[in-house]
């Protein structure tokens, strides 16, 4: 039992929260000393400057600029959303939700755990080595990351190998967790949505991370061996290969890594738009398919990123068709929960409050990429805060208040302890509202033509490429978004202290994760069907639980 | 302005009509369906068919950028090798600066073997007649730079062992920021040069200038100044 109890799915996928949690912490405030360059080049950091930066007085250097947006954004997609959103959610939630004992590696689960847990270490520890971090930007882009002095670089391009090897090892014991540990009568086509979305996100995982890996290992021998794999020109001693060959290898992996990110926030928010209208998700097939069509498309789309690396053309209208074709599975995918939502009464439940907002920076994160589909247009923006602004709607809003809905949503189970209404309320519309600020910010600023990561976006040119008080006020944003914060923590200390008890089912629904494990499960149905009516009074509530016997009469066609 | 930039802005108007108005409408429709709770709804929504609607529409967005990006990029796609007026520029991207090479009187460049004593090298610094099309060849000798001169709508990547290609006409006289538009290294930011876009005779002017100025000055025994590379058609 002991074992059991060790090895329990619910036990991994907490640690993997409360690492992710905290490295969303320390990305953040990599993104507000990025924040605070932009508002004010080169003055000293309030506050921590002098501990951050004590040989220049608390001034950021154009040297630490590049590590700041270099660790930020490799932070915040490895070390933190992909934890969190990955590695909490479906180690916890696939074999719950589907009516399996556990995982079907419980073991394998925590080999992932301790390679995510060391990844984190030596990325933390690549600050403290001499000559600090990783400065090449998160794209690693050689003969700059290869060339780059010291260990900081080595060890955050080991970090990601072995976070890509915990990300992995979780995708595969998913993959088979969902193919092989369903309940009896769990069928495909009863799973919930936030299962599939998982599952998708564990098929781009299994096929795509080991090119990271392979990737990572091809850079650390450039940069420890001295193999020339991705140097050329002056760099290249001994014939040097072909830096260009990176960038195809890191787009192979890192475009299916948008989408990994985005899958399981699309099948929560699928779940829950049909949890708070208490009617079935509407065409629950068309949702399945969008969210497949769109992993098959995954792979196919990483062109985009190189669009103006002058690649033929006619791999760039190749590349093209294929991404804008992205654009009519999302359509459909978001079609459907707003039509779920019209069939019912919406309740403003908090997570339902975060859903509403994923819908909102979903939109303009998912229109805005249609800009950069286009090569014509890319040619304009791309380089540009506009990019950094589309993928941060999506990659970056998207996904927080994703996380934020499903915290809030299972934190009964995934904490032991509800979360209060009143501050996650306030929470979901300020840290929206601030979202759309800093964002809508980079989108405005891109379309001005100022570009990404200039240490000091101002320096004197012919044309106005950056404006100043506009970007002071998206700085000043980004500050408030980050105070907002203040109330997720204070909501959680305050819950977990007070152990606020949850009641069972909370919510009110049919899913399986809210029911003690029952190994005599047998699924009988879908995971959103409600009663109205006279079943509703006879049954005394209005949902049918997936593993309920079927009521006396038989339960209304939820479509 | 140049040619093709003149075509991606239009097109980027337009993106701006489609695409605002799907999200305003996309905006309209989440917020009135979760929050607008007591506003009247259709009875018989006909769902499937809002939904086949919104395929529809964000198909036509597609193929409205789609169809604009192949024409736009029609211009750039232009075979201009044969124009008697074509500018050839070789640009040499390096840490944290623009090295422009023009081949002088002979057409030829001065590469590593072959040395051509009359090429005009600048840096920082992209003189160029207004109307004609100007080549471009460009490396890059250390790290990955990318060549972007935002107001003429031009924007190729530089890599080391690559050979990049690209052309733009600019159509009036004026002088527009050169930038380095992929990171590389701490004085990225800094790594811009001026275009000076010259009404055609007065870069008849300048050129024959400069031309005496590089001819004075040709040191055959300057290897560094030979970097230039044979020219390739695209």
């Amino acid at each position: 039992v002991a074992v059991a109890r060790a090895l329990s799915h619910l036990r991994v996928a907490r640690v993997y929260l409360w690492a992710g949690l905290v490295y969303l912490a320390i990305g953040g405030g990599l993104a507000l000393l990025i924040r605070w360059q932009w508002a004010y080049p080169g003055k000293p950091v309030p506050l921590f400057g002098g501990l951050l930066f004590p040989y220049t007085q608390g001034a950021i250097t154009p040297d630490s600029y590049q590590a700041l947006f270099t660790m930020h954004g490799l932070v915040m997609i490895f070390f933190a959303v992909t934890p969190i959103l990955i590695g909490a959610l479906s180690h916890w939630l696939v074999p719950a939700m589907i009516g399996a004992r556990g995982l079907a590696y419980p073991r394998a689960a925590w080999v992932g755990v301790v390679f995510l847990l060391a990844a984190q270490a030596v990325a933390l520890a690549s600050f403290f080595v001499e000559l600090g971090t990783a400065r090449s930007g998160w794209t690693l882009y050689p003969p700059l990351s290869t060339i780059a002095p010291g260990h900081g670089q080595t060890l955050v391009v080991a970090a990601l190998g072995l976070a890509s090897i915990s990300t992995v090892i979780g995708a595969v014991n998913v993959l088979v967790t969902v193919i092989r540990r369903r309940a009896p009568g769990m069928t495909w086509g009863r799973l919930p949505l936030t299962v599939w979305g998982l599952f998708f996100t564990a098929v781009l995982n299994a096929a795509f991370t080991p090119v990271l890996i392979a990737t990572a290992l091809l850079l650390l021998s450039d940069r420890l061996l001295g193999t020339e794999v991705f140097l050329a020109g002056a760099l290249a001693q001994r014939g040097g290969g072909d830096p260009f060959a990176f960038q195809h290898l890191f787009w192979i992996f890192g475009h299916p890594e948008v989408y990994i990110l985005i899958l399981p926030v699309w099948g929560v928010v699928s779940d829950f738009v049909a949890f708070f209208t208490r009617r079935a998700a509407f065409w629950y097939r068309g949702t399945v398919g969008s969210m497949l069509a769109v992993t098959l498309l995954a792979g196919l789309v990483y062109g985009h990123h190189i669009f103006t690396t002058g690649i033929a053309p006619m791999l760039g209208a190749v590349f093209e068709t294929l991404t804008l074709a992205i654009s009519i599975p999302s359509t459909i995918l978001f079609g459907n929960w707003l039509m779920t939502l019209w069939q019912g009464r919406v309740r403003l439940t908090v997570p339902m409050l975060y859903v509403t907002g994923v819908l909102l920076v979903f939109a303009a994160g998912g229109l805005t990429g249609l800009y950069l589909g286009a090569v014509a247009t890319d040619i304009v923006l791309h380089d540009t805060l506009f990019v950094v602004g589309h993928f941060h709607l999506t990659m970056a809003a998207a996904t927080f208040l994703g996380i934020f809905a499903a915290l809030h949503h299972w934190a009964p189970k995934l904490l032991g302890c509800r979360l209060g209404d009143r501050l996650g309320a306030w929470h979901a519309v300020l840290t929206l509202l601030g979202l759309f600020l800093v964002f809508g910010g980079l989108i405005v600023a891109g379309l001005q033509g100022q570009h990404r990561r200039l240490y000091d976006p101002f320096v004197a040119s012919v044309e106005h490429l950056a404006n100043r008080s506009a970007n002071r006020h998206t700085s000043f944003s980004a500050f408030g978004l980050a105070t907002v914060q203040l109330l997720f923590v204070l909501n959680l200390i305050h819950s977990l202290l007070t152990r606020r008890v949850a009641v069972e089912n909370p919510w009110q629904v049919g899913t399986l994760e809210w029911k003690e494990p029952d190994l005599e499960q047998q699924v009988m149905r879908g995971p959103h069907e409600f009663l109205s009516g006279d079943d509703e009074k006879s049954a005394g509530k209005d949902y049918l639980d997936q593993g309920e016997a079927c009521p006396q009469k038989s339960a209304p066609d939820a479509k | 302005m140049s040619e093709h930039g003149a075509l991606l802005d239009a097109l980027l108007v337009r993106a701006h009509w489609l695409i605002g108005g799907v999200l305003a409408l996309a905006f309209l429709a989440t917020l009135w369906l979760t929050l607008g709770r007591r506003l009247p709804r259709p009875r018989h929504p006909g769902r499937w068919g809002v939904l086949v609607m919104a395929a529809i529409v964000l198909f036509a967005v597609d193929a409205t950028l789609a169809v604009g990006s192949r024409q736009a990029l029609g211009v750039l796609a232009r075979d201009v090798e044969a124009d008697p007026t074509a500018l050839r520029l070789e640009i040499n991207a390096r840490r944290w600066s623009w090295d422009v090479r023009y081949p002088g009187r002979d057409g030829r460049f001065a590469t590593p073997a072959d040395a051509s004593p009359d090429d005009i090298v600048l840096t920082n610094e992209l003189v160029v007649p207004a109307g004609a099309p100007v080549l471009l060849q460009i490396a890059a000798m250390d790290v990955v730079h990318a060549f972007n001169i935002p107001a003429l709508r031009i924007q190729v990547e530089a890599i080391p062992g690559h050979l990049g290609h690209s052309w733009f006409r600019a159509l009036a006289p004026g002088e527009h920021t050169l930038l380095c538009a992929q990171h590389c290294g701490p004085a990225h930011y800094r790594m811009r040069g001026l275009v000076r876009v010259l009404a055609p005779e007065e870069f008849a002017v300048w050129q024959a200038k400069q031309q005496r100025l590089a001819e004075l000055a040709f040191d055959p025994d300057d290897a560094d100044a030979r970097w230039g590379w044979p020219w390739r058609a695209r």
